[in-house]
């Protein structure tokens, strides 16, 4: 297979064609910050979390959905770069809001970009919540907007919906959950890194698991 | 004739296919003819196609049995595939070609005397259980046919068919007992005159069908050519002493066994399958040589009838996991993902409201202004002109002469994106914008209204130009006299240029600021919801429905018959452009002006300031644009000169601001307008747009603010925009801090708390 060569932070970085520049990074051993990519699932760089400069072109690019070309120069960690990779993780940790779940991914990703609270204020969309299903419990105010569970859902039953403040995820046409063709799999959970889309259970073990853990300030 | 045959039968599959052979690329084109039969036909009518050659040398080879064989297999899956759908609750139509593929698949992998009972459970167990997605994984896992072979397969071994000597029944030539005591004739071989299933036998029509398969009619491709390559390897590498069960000798000449088997009918129809065979590179190579090996091995050391047919279905529960291994994915696998196929052009509404009409007064064309507006209404007689000045090559030529830019806003040149589009084999299409997102700009809309015939005739020759063979024309949707007006330049110019061969669709698209961008407005069209999305690829490689596309704005092509008449020199020369002039002017309109002529001698033509105002500053280029204070009024209209003042022509609207309370207003009401617009799709311009707006609330609108808290916000903001400006999607998002950073470059002072009423 024909090899190319790329430099990632002026380490030159053979990779096979197609590769993407987050990848290319991760076999120059250079680990950039993700949230929307998921390996399996086909890019869309809506995070922009993974931003990186490439020699030539204007502004960021997302590396995930940015493949890498022959000659390439990129780099993954200037001042300005750094800088706007938190202003990003800011943006998305205030769209997440408060969040007392043990293990939340989005939280660990923000101590990974080196972020633990944002100065930005994001009310929660001003439309009714959805309703979930026997299984899944929803939880808007919490969603980062990842496109995780819309390209995972085996069903394609989850689309963005709305514009402006009211953007929120949705099912086919605007119907509830439980109307659409979804069977339930749980794809959606166990893709969902914000908490928002959750396995319903019985009342009190899941006020139980949302009990913000002892010492912690709420 | 030899030259008509070839004419002939491509007439009979375009007819089949119901369409015009008038669309058709000329018969010179050989290429352009088979891309545009399978483009028409679509990738799962030309498989029914090729499948019908197998089996009409069956039903030759094997007679009416065979025709009984396949036909019930056919008329039994069509049968069950309508009764699911119709149990499902979905639309269902007699002629569905998958179905069919099923249907004739599973006929041909039977042997002429399989009883009528057996093929009943391989139908049942095809249509039911092979074409119902699997919960976890939204598909269907098997290959329905093979399912359904293995089905008749199971029955088989209760009911075990009966064994005969003659050419008609025997088992194939691979087994001890099938052909006697001597290897087969390499020509009984390849014209199929073996004992076999009905499709596999006759291996020359398989290779024959195999060429088109794979050339042009199969996507994933990489699976089958693996299999074809890994099992003579195999065969020529396993000992000669190897204990083979049942089988003759001569199994192990590489030729025989891919010959006298059913290696071909796997390869070419089931490997190539869309939906059961792995996405990436990697994987479908896996996946073709494990179907080569275990087929071998099935069929070498086990007595297992049917070894392909088993591996294929072992390898068919693989797929997923092989497709985990990562790698590129294959150019097919987008394929299965159709969803948009069905939905009505347009009917997708996923946005909650559409937009509404711009508010900007309807006037058009004033003194001094007329020659512009009489080129644009007289555009038809274009196609009055020779035919030698409208051939593709000298349209092309003008406008690369012409220097004409895109009129949208993005000022991109007509002549490279044109270039870039033709680099990619055809046929192509043509998107005609004319939604006007743009809150400060008319100009779209009244020339749409008043000359739909420069629109529809700089379309068409830009379709001639492009060699597109389908041209759609998208208006706002509160643009009904635009729409009207365009209907009958339809029809007008059907009559002025019989000859066109593109295929024109006007269709209302949702007018929002966001699908002015040309991904997202493919989207749309397509079905979905109208976001932009990824580049590469780029539009120009794959775009509606993933051919070459070109979108324009209704603009652009009005100019192009002027330049087709008069030379694009001349253009040149005298570039003209459509300006939305609106604020605190006299007599605000829509007018055509020479580009380059300074913003003073503009708001001159729209009547000066209203009576008692003087200018202070004018927004140019609506909410992304930029704001420029009354000193730069000498500032030529031109996306050079704008620029480096620190605004942008955008879609051509300037409006005259007569005081400070304007400014802020302006720039209020456009930040306002981003946040509201935001499709939401990534972080920085779903987030920013309202953080940036409530900032800049915060900034100028609190009188009680102290300096140290609106440095604060101040660089809270100037953090925001350089990310929104760097890292957005889609021109929404980089454009949205424009206004701020023009009220930072000419009026600091608004920014640092309301200190500037005191001053």
């Amino acid at each position: 297979m024909p090899r190319i060569t790329l430099q990632i932070d002026g380490r030159a970085t053979p990779v096979a064609p197609g590769t993407s520049v987050l990848e290319a990074a991760a076999a120059a051993g250079v680990r950039i910050p993700r949230l929307c990519h998921v390996p399996g699932l086909p890019s869309r760089a809506v995070c922009r979390l993974c931003l990186v400069e490439v020699e030539g072109r204007a502004g960021w690019v997302p590396a995930c959905g940015t493949p890498a070309v022959d000659g390439m120069s990129v780099r993954t960690d200037g001042a300005a770069l750094v800088t706007a990779r938190r202003t990003v993780m800011e943006l998305i940790l205030a769209e997440h809001g408060p969040c007392a779940q043990p293990g939340c991914e989005v939280e660990a990703i923000a101590r990974e970009v080196g972020v633990t609270d944002s100065p930005f204020v994001v009310p929660a969309p001003p439309v009714p919540t959805p309703p979930g299903s026997d299984f899944i419990e929803l939880d808007p105010a919490r969603c980062v907007h990842c496109d995780r569970c819309i390209r995972k859902c085996s069903r394609q039953v989850i689309t963005r919906r709305g514009r402006g403040p009211e953007v929120l995820f949705g099912f086919e046409d605007g119907r509830p959950m439980t109307e659409t063709s979804c069977t339930g799999c749980g794809d959606c959970v166990a893709i969902c890194p914000a908490g928002t889309f959750a396995p319903r259970r019985p009342s009190g073990l899941r006020r139980a698991a949302r009990r913000p853990p002892e010492g912690h300030d709420p | 004739m030899s030259a008509r045959s070839p004419r002939s039968w491509f007439a009979a599959v375009a007819r089949l296919a119901g369409r015009p052979l008038a669309d058709a690329p000329a018969a010179a084109d050989r290429r352009g003819r088979i891309a545009w039969l399978r483009a028409r036909l679509g990738a799962r009518w030309s498989v029914v196609l090729l499948l019908l050659l197998p089996a009409v040398f069956g039903i030759v080879r094997f007679g009416p049995r065979a025709a009984l064989v396949l036909g019930s297999s056919v008329g039994l899956c069509v049968a069950v595939g309508i009764g699911a759908r119709h149990l499902d609750g979905e639309p269902w139509r007699l002629l569905n070609p998958g179905t069919l593929i099923t249907g004739l698949l599973l006929g041909l992998t039977l042997s002429s005397t399989t009883p009528l009972y057996m093929i009943v459970i391989g139908a049942l167990v095809a249509e039911l259980l092979g074409k119902h997605p699997l919960p976890l994984l939204g598909r269907n896992l098997f290959n329905p046919a093979a399912l359904g072979r293995g089905a008749v397969a199971l029955c088989e071994l209760v009911d075990p068919p009966a064994r005969a000597t003659d050419l008609v029944t025997a088992p194939s030539p691979l087994f001890k007992d099938g052909g006697g005591a001597l290897p087969p004739h390499l020509s009984d071989l390849l014209m199929g005159f073996t004992p076999g299933a009905i499709g596999e036998t006759n291996a020359l029509v398989l290779a024959l069908v195999a060429v088109p398969m794979f050339a042009w009619v199969a996507r994933k491709r990489v699976a089958g050519l693996a299999m074809l390559v890994t099992v003579p390897l195999l065969i020529a590498l396993l000992p000669a002493t190897a204990d083979i069960a049942g089988h003759a000798p001569w199994v192990l000449d590489p030729l025989v066994f891919v010959l006298g088997g059913s290696t071909l009918l796997y390869a070419v129809f089931f490997l190539t399958d869309p939906a059961t065979t792995p996405d990436t590179v990697l994987g479908a190579v896996l996946f073709g040589v494990g179907v080569g090996v275990l087929g071998v091995l099935g069929r070498l050391y086990t007595t297992i009838p049917g070894a392909e047919m088993w591996a294929l279905l072992i390898m068919n529960a693989a797929a997923p996991a092989l497709d985990r291994l990562g790698g590129r994915r294959l150019v097919g696998a987008d394929e299965r993902a159709e969803p948009g196929a069905s939905v009505e052009l347009g009917a997708a509404s996923f946005y909650l409201d559409a937009g509404e009409a711009p508010s900007v007064a309807d006037t058009w064309g004033t003194e001094g202004d007329g020659a512009g507006w009489t080129r644009l209404a007289g555009a038809e007689a274009v196609w009055s002109l020779p035919e030698a000045r409208r051939t593709p090559a000298r349209i092309r030529a003008e406008v690369e002469a012409s220097g004409l830019t895109g009129c949208g806003g993005s000022h991109f040149d007509v002549a490279r994106k044109w270039a870039l589009a033709l680099s990619h084999p055809g046929p192509r299409v043509l998107v005609v914008n004319g939604q006007e997102g743009e809150p400060d700009s008319a100009k779209d809309r009244v020339l749409m209204e008043r000359c739909p015939g420069a629109v529809l005739s700089g379309a068409a020759l830009a379709a001639v130009a492009l060699d597109a063979d389908e041209v759609v024309v998208v208006v706002g949707p509160t643009f009904d006299a635009a729409h009207a007006a365009l209907a009958d330049g339809l029809e007008r110019l059907r009559a002025a240029a019989p000859s066109l061969a593109a295929r024109f669709r006007l269709v209302h698209g949702p007018g929002l600021y966001v699908c002015g961008e040309e991904t997202a407005l493919l989207e749309f069209l397509e079905g979905r919801r109208g976001e932009p999305q990824l580049r590469p690829p780029y539009p120009a490689e794959r775009g509606l429905r993933g051919r070459p596309t070109v979108v324009h704005n209704v603009e652009t092509l009005a100019w192009i018959p002027t330049i087709v008449g008069d030379g694009g020199r001349a253009f040149a020369a005298a570039p003209s452009k459509l300006v939305t002039v609106g604020g605190e002017v006299r007599r605000p309109g829509v007018l055509c002006v020479p580009l380059g002529i300074t913003i003073e001698a503009l708001i001159g033509r729209a009547g000066g300031p209203v009576e008692g105002r003087a200018p202070f500053a004018f927004a140019v280029g609506g909410p992304s644009g930029g704001l420029l204070p009354a000193s730069l009024a000498s500032t030529p209209l031109d996306p050079g000169a704008l620029k480096e003042a620190g605004a942008s022509l955008g879609s051509g609207s300037v409006k005259l601001l007569t005081d400070t309370a304007q400014i802020l207003d302006e720039v209020g009401s456009g930040l306002d307008f981003f946040a509201e617009e935001t499709c939401g799709r990534c972080t920085p311009c779903r987030v920013g747009t309202g953080q940036l707006r409530d900032l800049f609330d915060s900034v100028a609108g609190d009188p009680t603010l102290a300096p140290g808290s609106a440095r604060e916000l101040r660089e809270r903001m100037e953090r925001l925009a350089v990310v929104m400006e760097a890292a957005s999607t889609c021109g929404l998002g980089r454009g949205a801090p424009s206004l701020l950073r023009s009220t930072e470059r000419y009026w600091p002072e608004l920014l640092e708390g309301r200190s500037w009423e005191v001053a």
